[in-house]
């Protein structure tokens, strides 16, 4: 089908005016699926450092089922800012 | 089902002990089947009415007065199809909503009775939309003979017929429990459906024409064999997994 | 632990991809027939291949999930299967940019290929809403595994199908994958290669990501189930991990499964 297009019915070198944008086209799809899903899972990372977050601060402020019995240990109370 | 969540759940399926042999238990349910269907008249002629208002829209729709070859039975075979969902949709609605599986479960039967009588109901359901649909389609829109295309048309018909009882049975099972039941019966069966399709409509198609052979229906043994194949192994596959859906 | 092999299955991925990107624009000859358009075949074939398999494996992870009912079947069958549909997406995209740029058409019928990849798209399409429709994460287990395997099943049956149904129509539009001369055929294979570690990268990393959440969940539960009610966990088509985490189960104050 190229060869046809050609005048002296030899296939060009590297027909990009043609062709060459859906082999472009293909291979950015392939290229923009791998892409998306690392954005997904950047935006899962960062829940996951937020919920972290949260669950440290949590253990700063809860008492630990074990530290009931615990003496002395008013500092639960505490707010302390994570890291 | 809400009593279900604070159930425990089984870790295996539950052995049940055979007291009463498959045969029997399927034609106990097949005649329960049966006859709440000639009882209620829910599904059957529904279907009917269905298929043959569907003709009437496509004459609209196509602006023809009469149809022959593959368009005949592209035709045939989506009305069947669609009415034969509005079937699937309805095949264990009373079950789910009366407790009837729960009953069947505490039965002392072998629980693959459940899908063979449902199948066989379905098929029966098929069998009489068929032989309402099959006339008004020959009546309506049918340009060609039906008599001598009659033979391979039953055959087909038998085949595909099998097929769509199969996995509507388990598509109808799967669906019921769920929340959009009514949607997701058909978005799962006609996937399934199209290699039916395939062999049917291609096997029927040379059969509704006018400059038909006189004597041998010549329907491609290829689309009957693959038919054949389909039916043979999706219906060994739902029955090995029919029972997953049953339990709980 | 999930994420054990994850560091040398990316880095083997990246370089496959290299190698195979390098071989089929530098190394693979230019086709007679379709010329440079050809190498298209190098990307939509093993994303076809790729996904195929993937949807049969992800039927057999469901048989595995209701052989032992240890829902870490269930959940390697939901990512597989997920995967397997993102490469069919590409399959179809790739397909259809390789048949408007052959044939003029954006799709085209008598490529067997593509039509029974839409037909196996529609149908996996309805994995996602059938578990989500179910809110008793054992049933949606179950039921999802029974679909599982009645459309890894389905898939060959399929193909063969839609195959019968063109072979007497039209000549393949796309060409086939037999007699490739052997630059080709070697390329092909990297590509393939390289593909198959990119799907088996990208479902560890999912299973990785999952696992951590629900290792999280778990935490959080642990935390919160003196001082407050542990919130119930919202409805999802996720397969729950909620007592396959490290930490042990708690007796009571989390929801009941």
């Amino acid at each position: 089908m190229l060869a046809a297009l050609s005048p002296t019915g030899e296939i060009p070198a590297l027909p990009l005016h043609t062709a060459g944008k859906y082999v472009a086209g293909a291979y950015v799809v392939l290229f923009v699926i791998v892409l998306i899903y690392v954005a997904i899972m950047a935006i899962r990372l960062s829940r996951i450092e937020r919920d972290l977050g949260e669950l440290l601060s949590m253990t700063e402020q809860t008492p630990a089922p074990s530290a009931h019995g615990r003496a002395g240990d008013h500092d639960q109370q505490r707010e302390s800012a994570p890291a | 089902m809400s009593g279900v969540e604070t159930r425990e759940r089984t870790r295996e399926p539950t052995h049940t002990v055979q007291a009463v042999g498959l045969w029997r238990t399927v034609g106990a349910l097949l005649r329960k089947e049966l006859l709440v269907e000639l009882r209620t008249l829910e599904s059957v002629p529904g279907m009917s009415l269905f298929a043959i208002t569907t003709f009437v829209i496509f004459h609209f729709a196509l602006n023809r007065g009469s149809v022959e070859g593959d368009l005949a039975a592209g035709i045939l075979w989506v009305t069947l199809l669609f009415a034969a969902i509005l079937g699937v949709n309805r095949l264990f609605v009373a079950d789910a909503d009366q407790g009837g599986f729960d009953g069947f479960l505490l039965a002392p039967v072998d629980r693959s009775a459940m899908f063979v009588a449902k199948v066989l109901t379905l098929l029966a359901f098929l069998v009489v939309l068929e032989l309402v649909a099959v006339p008004a389609f020959a009546l309506l829109l049918l340009g060609a003979p039906l008599g001598p295309a009659l033979g391979g048309l039953v055959a087909t018909l038998a085949l595909g017929d099998i097929g769509v009882a199969v996995i509507g049975t388990l598509v109808a099972a799967m669906a019921v429990r769920t929340r959009a039941r009514d949607l997701l019966g058909p978005l799962l069966a006609l996937p399934l459906f199209v290699p039916i399709v395939i062999g049917g409509a291609r096997a029927v198609s040379p059969l509704l024409v006018q400059a038909h052979r006189v004597g041998v229906g010549g329907v491609p043994i290829r689309w009957l064999l693959t038919l054949g194949l389909y039916d043979l192994v999706f219906g060994l596959i739902a029955y090995a997994l029919f029972d997953f859906l049953l339990e709980d | 632990m999930y994420g054990k092999g994850l560091r040398t299955l990316s880095i083997s991925t990246a370089v496959a991809m290299a190698v195979s990107l390098g071989m089929v624009f530098f190394y693979a000859p230019l086709e007679a027939e379709q010329g440079f358009l050809q190498k298209i075949f190098y990307v939509h074939v093993p994303l076809a291949i790729i996904a195929l398999c993937g949807f049969v494996l992800g039927g057999l992870l469901a048989i595995q999930h209701l052989r032992t009912r240890d829902p870490r079947w269930d959940m390697r069958s939901y990512v597989v299967i997920h995967m397997s549909l993102i490469f069919a997406v590409g399959t179809l995209i790739t397909g259809s940019i390789w048949a408007k740029g052959s044939w003029g058409h954006w799709w085209v019928w008598s490529e067997p290929t593509l039509v029974s990849f839409l037909i196996i798209f529609l149908l996996y399409a309805t994995y996602q809403p059938l578990r989500f429709a179910i809110e008793d994460p054992e049933r949606q287990s179950r039921y999802a595994s029974v679909f599982a395997i009645t459309a890894g099943a389905f898939v060959p049956t399929n193909f063969i199908a839609v195959r019968l149904s063109t072979a007497y129509l039209h000549p393949r539009v796309l060409g086939s994958t037999s007699n490739l001369p052997g630059a080709m055929a070697l390329t092909f294979l990297v590509s393939l290669a390289a593909l198959a570690l990119l799907f088996a990268t990208l479902c560890k990393y999912e299973l990785t990501a999952k696992h951590t959440r629900a290792q999280l969940r778990a935490l959080r539960r642990r935390l919160a189930g003196e001082t407050a009610g542990a919130t119930p966990r919202p409805r999802s088509a996720v397969p729950s991990l909620q007592h396959v985490t490290t930490l042990p189960a708690r007796a009571s104050g989390g929801p009941a499964l």
